[in-house]
């Protein structure tokens, strides 16, 4: 109660109050003396971006279905808010019962995006809760984080006390359990962390020893403790029809980033496009069946109200029964004026009957990834889409009443020339020849180039291969933003310093855990947020620490080189992903196994998943 | 059907904003699977219109609807079904038809209930300083919108403050004040006018009681 009154007074100050009230519908709450375990689940980022994740929703839902766990959310304070927290010696607080951070049994923090770890320090910060994993007490939270980024947990391997990789239906709830059993019998967090490990999917850092080279490479990282596993295996689930999936949603209030209700439509792809990550740890796929999903969405739209239903997966077109299942949303939502957006859709496999069926309820953006401006580069990166299959879907697109089209490409992929970022603006150019052909004039269009600068990605083909310089990005968007003056096409662009510190962190080691330290006592927060990002400060928490950025993000890898994120394994072959490497510099294609044959990445060792195990293998 | 509802606003959600207001009640309908009319053309929208917009941080007894149905329902159905579906905090407190009422454009007048500490000031200084206000023909604020900021009078738009009941420190004060699309004075701007003149005064809660059309020396509600 007393944070509660405090906030009446202070949240007039702040720029959208909402984002600290709670109490939006199918919020849950409990009475804290009737739980066992009180689980704070932490976004760092805002509140809109964070409601806007499928699967901190999932876990607040799935944990809330147990009568002894209360799982509470809290977001990153935006900066005005901190400041006043600061200022008051206001502990960061939950948002349902607005209980200090520090008094939960587990915070777990969701690590979407590299560049949000300054603001899980901060937040830890902001709750008093020591930063490193040594120095907490046993009455202090034990912090644990998932997510894509847990998949190379090293560069916060000694802030997070446990890690849960790979998909946590299961595992947090055996977590939970482990914790039960534990608090009943003991007090020592060590004994707690040290049991965790028996959970298969369960990282404890802190049991680990990391060992380094003379060059500054990681040796090996090795269990302290005998029964420790050497390597984590990731988590999956197995059916995707029987795991749970909320459908009593929170609504929220505020306008948040995507505000509709979210139907999964399937996990995992097996495209093998060589620069994406959640296309390799995510295997294999399962798919929801179309009547599950129409069961979902119809509870779902009962208990939220959503004007407009989303289908989510990694590439929306590949769901193997879409065509069905948009059939039955639109007749089952037409009449509530329920609208249906396919995000995520392939160009390739995108038909105009689609596209028809979903206008007639709502208009919604389209949006085309390319990816690479050349025949040549997107068979380097795998990419399997064609010049001639792009601008077949823009007609089509323009035909049925679209009038802007959005286009995403990476700058910076392997192999790329200045052929590669002409062959982006011939592209967009040929977009709006397509449109005047159409139209007989380009009144009206607009063609949104976005690029953004290539990442290399643990356990993906490209994790050996070197980002290319600051330098060098800022000469190839200057190059584009100099070529794509057009009256109707806009040129967005990611800052490059951004995707430089993105790709340190991605395949960073446990030494960036004090970069990290450094960074935040400097300020550093938010650093998504353009106005809110502080190069020069991370630099200097770099030269502080010793450590040259340029090492983790510019430096092609030998073949044999031991990664730290290997400690981790996500049921992909390394040799797989050499081969592919090899072919990705020879731009040989590698068609996705679901149509063709197996190519061997390992995943079939794991049990479940659907289709490539009936071929012959590579 | 044309209906007129009068939905409360209450603490749980008094920082939201009218448009989330506006939005949390669209998503109710549709969990009630009430038959709402949607507008013709491009981007459908539910033919709904509300009040003028009062600033966050404010509760109410008073903001206003009038929704458009495709079928006639019976109105307790309505105020029933509505009030399972509504958020914690937001509740319909009478539903009406809209036929023959005044349109809810033309209200110009609200009733607020305002709770003030007086941080040791004393009740003849508060008094006073009514009393200044209620005399005055000219009070400049600053108003501040979408970024730009503007002078008004808001001394034209001040109909009656009086002071309802005081206990120790904690004064309740009934504020009549414009409410309209022409003029609309709010209950913060009149604090600030009072703090010109008892600097100690904080504002602990603001509640709008009433909202009406007031025309020639008569209160019509809006339902």
């Amino acid at each position: 109660m007393e944070i509660e009154n405090i906030l009446d007074e202070i949240l007039p100050k702040v720029s959208k109050p909402t984002r600290y009230v709670g109490n939006e519908l199918n919020s849950v709450k409990k009475d804290k003396n009737g739980i066992k375990v009180h689980i704070a689940l932490a976004f760092p980022d805002v509140y809109e971006v964070g409601m806007s994740h499928l699967g901190l929703r999932i876990l607040y839902h799935l944990l809330n279905e147990r009568e002894d766990v209360y799982a509470e959310r809290v977001f990153a304070p935006w900066v005005d808010m901190e400041d006043i927290l600061r200022q008051k010696k206001i502990p960061l607080f939950s948002l349902e019962s607005k209980t200090p951070l520090s008094e939960f049994d587990m915070i777990g923090f969701s690590l979407q995006y590299e560049m949000s770890y300054s603001n899980v320090v901060n937040m830890l910060e902001l709750s008093g809760v020591p930063i490193f994993s040594s120095e907490r007490k046993d009455d202090d939270p034990v912090v644990i984080a998932g997510g894509p980024c847990a998949y190379n947990p090293e560069p916060l391997a000694e802030i997070i006390d446990l890690f849960v990789i790979g998909e946590a239906e299961e595992s947090i709830l055996e977590l939970v359990d482990l914790y039960i059993d534990w608090k009943e019998c003991s007090a020592k967090r060590s004994e707690f962390l040290e049991r965790a490990t028996q959970i298969p999917g369960i990282y404890v850092p802190s049991l680990y020893r990391v060992t380094y080279n003379e060059d500054g490479t990681v040796r090996e990282i090795l269990p302290r403790k005998e029964g420790v596993p050497e390597r984590v295996k990731k988590r999956f689930i197995e059916d995707l029809d029987s795991v749970y999936y909320p459908t009593k949603l929170i609504v929220p209030y505020t306008d948040i980033v995507h505000d509709r209700a979210v139907l999964e439509i399937f996990r995992g792809c097996t495209r093998g496009c060589r620069f994406c990550q959640a296309g390799m740890i995510y295997r294999p796929v399962r798919e929801k069946s179309a009547e599950k999903l129409a069961d979902i969405a119809r509870e779902m739209i009962d208990a939220t109200g959503y004007e407009e239903i989303s289908l989510a997966s990694l590439s929306t077109s590949d769901y193997s029964d879409l065509k069905r299942l948009v059939e039955i949303l639109t007749a089952e939502f037409k009449d509530r004026r329920v609208g249906l957006s396919l995000p995520s859709l392939r160009i390739d496999s995108f038909t105009l009957d689609l596209a028809r069926r979903i206008m007639e309820i709502k208009k919604s953006g389209l949006t085309f990834a390319p990816e690479a401006g050349t025949q040549r580069l997107r068979d380097v990166i795998n990419k399997g889409v064609t010049e001639e299959d792009l601008l077949n879907s823009v007609r089509g697109a323009f035909e049925a009443g679209w009038n802007s089209v959005k286009l995403y490409f990476m700058i910076g992929l392997p192999t790329e020339t200045y052929e590669d970022l002409e062959g982006i603006v011939d592209l967009a150019h040929e977009v709006v020849d397509v449109y005047r052909e159409v139209k007989g004039k380009s009144k009206g269009l607009r063609v949104t180039v976005s690029t953004s600068t290539f990442v290399p990605k643990p356990f993906t083909p490209f994790q050996w291969e070197a980002q290319i310089t600051l330098e060098e990005i800022n000469e190839r968007q200057k190059f584009l933003k100099k070529k794509l003056k057009n009256p109707h096409i806009i040129y967005n662009w990611h800052d490059g310093r951004l995707s430089f510190l993105e790709a340190v962190f991605s395949r960073g080691d446990r030494r960036l855990n004090l970069v990290l330290k450094k960074a935040r006592e400097k300020g550093c927060r938010f650093d998504g947020w353009s106005d809110m990002f502080a190069f020069s400060k991370w630099m200097e928490a770099f030269s502080e620490a010793g450590l040259d950025p340029g090492f983790y993000a510019n430096r092609p890898r030998p073949e044999g080189e031991f990664f730290p994120w290997e400690v981790i394994d996500p049921g992909i072959d390394r040799h797989f992903l050499l081969r592919e490497l090899k072919k990705a510099k020879m731009a040989q294609p590698t068609p996705d196994c679901r149509f063709d044959r197996c190519h061997g990445c390992g995943i079939i060792k794991i049990k479940g998943g659907i289709r490539c195990e009936v071929k012959n293998e590579d | 059907m044309k209906l007129r509802m009068r939905i409360r606003k209450g603490r749980e959600v008094k920082f939201i904003s009218h448009l989330d207001m506006m939005r949390a009640l669209e998503r109710a309908m549709r969990r009630a699977r009430l038959p709402l009319k949607f507008t013709e053309g491009f981007n459908p929208r539910p033919k709904m219109s509300f009040t003028p917009a009062m600033p966050v941080g404010i509760t109410s007894d008073a903001e206003y609807v009038d929704v458009e149905f495709t079928k006639e329902l019976a109105l307790e159905e309505i105020y029933d079904s509505l009030n399972s579906t509504l958020p914690p905090g937001i509740a319909l407190l009478k539903v009406g038809d809209a036929e023959g009422k005044l349109p809810l454009s033309s209200v110009n007048r609200a009733l607020y209930t305002v709770v003030v500490g007086l941080g040791g000031a004393s009740r003849e200084a508060l008094e006073e300083a009514i009393g200044k206000i209620l005399s005055s023909t000219e009070i400049k604020m600053v108003k501040k919108s979408k970024g730009k900021e503007k002078e008004v009078n808001i001394a034209s738009g001040i109909y009656g403050i009086k002071i309802n009941t005081a206990e120790n420190d904690r004064f309740t004060l009934k504020m009549e004040l414009a409410a309209g699309q022409d003029a609309s004075v709010t209950p913060f701007m009149v604090i600030d006018a009072l703090r010109e003149h008892v600097p100690s005064l904080n504002v602990l809660c603001v509640n709008k009681d009433e909202l009406f059309v007031f025309d020639r020396g008569r209160k019509i509600l809006p339902l």
